[in-house]
């Protein structure tokens, strides 16, 4: 896991808007998150891991049209500025197994 | 009225993004994972047709494709030779292939975002990196390995356990066998 140097992290970090989704939910939650656009999905992951208590593998998240890979950052998939928004989805434990299994 | 360039750039994202978290709930609650959704979203290109019914009605004709395109490349010399690598070659530079399952063509097909030939040559890396992987656990008979692989659509946990049963065979005909038990020693 890498670290971020503070100085960096301040320096480019914008105000993300997330809006937390799972299965049931009929609406998004909406929650502010302070990043640095270079972060990775995979660092998100664990931030939201940190801070919220959701097991990375349970995340999935969506920016724009698209489905965020681990190794990607949030600049790859157009994040710039204050206020741009994505979206986060709550995989239940439960359903992801059975996905497994599917396989 | 002309919308602010980065307003405008802000508010498709967030449309958009809402239109795929739509579709991941639905696919969720059907029991089918974001990354099948959103590839098949991605391979479908059609928004008139579910990712879902798509996935149902055609996926599985994709991930046949795949696995006969795949067979082709086995039967090929040349993508086999670097495979092996190991200690034992016993059987040459040809083994007999084993075909792949739909499970590992789906793996396989997931990873390469949908991309069919990215997903034959990932789905024939993978078996390599695994049959190595059940080789550095003592299975050297790669035709085994791979059939083990098959079986277990592509899981290598599921693959060791499937190699090592025959081992564990004797212990379940003694087990019900009609010998009588050792006695019992009271005193130990």
């Amino acid at each position: 896991c890498v670290k971020l140097n503070p100085d960096a992290y301040s320096k480019d970090s914008i105000r993300l808007r997330v809006g937390v989704a799972d299965a049931v939910s009929d609406a998004h939650i909406p929650i502010t998150v302070l990043v640095p656009v270079y972060m990775t999905v995979s660092e998100l992951k664990e931030k939201i891991n940190n801070d919220y208590g959701f097991h990375p593998a349970l995340q999935r998240w969506v920016i724009g049209k698209r489905l965020a890979q681990d190794k990607d950052t949030l600049y790859n998939y157009g994040v710039r500025n204050h206020d741009d928004s994505a979206f986060l989805f709550i995989r239940s434990a439960q359903t992801a197994q059975l996905s497994r299994e599917q396989e | 009225p002309t919308e602010d360039p980065d307003l405008k750039r802000q508010r498709l994202m967030k449309e958009e993004g809402l239109k795929l978290i739509q579709l991941i709930r639905e696919g969720e609650k059907k029991g089918v994972s974001p990354e099948e959704v959103y590839t098949s979203m991605y391979v479908s290109g059609n928004s008139n047709v579910m990712p879902y019914d798509w996935m149902k009605a055609e996926l599985p004709h994709v991930l046949d494709e795949i696995c006969v395109m795949a067979a082709s490349c086995q039967q090929e010399p040349n993508a086999q030779s670097n495979s092996s690598g190991g200690n034992d070659v016993q059987d040459g530079e040809k083994s007999n292939a084993v075909p792949l399952s739909r499970a590992e063509a789906k793996r396989a097909w997931l990873a390469a975002g949908g991309d069919n030939e990215k997903a034959v040559r990932q789905a024939l890396r993978d078996r390599r990196v695994k049959v190595k992987e059940l080789g550095s656990l003592g299975f050297n008979d790669v035709t085994r390995c791979e059939e083990a692989l098959r079986q277990s659509g592509g899981d290598v946990r599921g693959a060791l356990v499937l190699l090592q049963r025959p081992s564990l065979e004797p212990f379940h005909q003694r087990m019900w066998s009609d010998e009588p038990e050792p006695p019992i020693d009271i005193n130990h």
